[in-house]
């Protein structure tokens, strides 16, 4: 875990609710997009808002351990981290 | 939001339907199983001529063409459990009984 700076260390909480959010908003638009595959305003959503979780969830991973298998590389470290962090639902998170 | 309750016919919603429901005795003392629906009479406050949507077919269901507009925030999106404020409806959870 050498190259994480633990002063940028964000808020574990904050930075969940931000992958909830941003996971919701790109799940509601696929059900849009779905219907108007050539809107590009809600393409835009899109993209803004799967950049946005696809961010939060490697840096969740790189700090507090990967909710995906698709950011468990972004962990960095020798070990496997999949079942070290608190399941959210052991902690009353959103 | 025009079609989505309020022009309704279905009297269901109005609450008639639950109030008037009651177990009755026949003649031999039985209680009787009351009838699923309430008697639809012209002077039932469900027969409104106001329906927009007279004139139209019977049984067909439509559903009007969305358009991107009036998109929420994210934050607001998942509190509101859709990023679209135009499907933002009021949920009343009691079985179409709003009284």
């Amino acid at each position: 875990m050498s190259d994480i700076n633990l002063e940028n260390k964000p808020n574990r909480k904050e930075l969940l609710c931000l992958i909830n959010q941003a996971s919701f908003a790109v799940d509601d638009v696929k059900l849009y997009l779905d219907t108007h595959p050539c809107d590009t305003a809600a393409l835009d959503y899109f993209y803004e808002h799967s950049k946005i979780r696809n961010q939060a969830l490697r840096e969740y991973a790189k700090y507090y351990g990967p909710l995906t298998v698709d950011t468990a590389v972004a962990s960095c470290t020798d070990r496997w981290n999949w079942i070290n962090e608190p399941w959210p639902w052991q902690e009353g998170w959103c | 939001m025009p079609n989505y309750r309020g022009n309704t016919n279905d009297y269901m919603r109005r609450g008639i339907y639950n109030n008037s429901r009651s177990y009755r005795s026949n003649n031999c003392g039985n209680t009787q199983t009351p009838a699923p629906y309430t008697v639809y009479t012209e002077t039932s406050p469900c027969c409104e001529h106001d329906d927009e949507l007279s004139g139209m077919p019977l049984a067909m269901a439509y559903v009007p063409w969305q358009n991107w507009k009036r998109i929420y925030d994210k934050e607001q999106a998942l509190c509101r459990g859709t990023i679209f404020e135009e499907l933002d409806k009021p949920f009343y959870g009691m079985g179409g009984c709003n009284s």
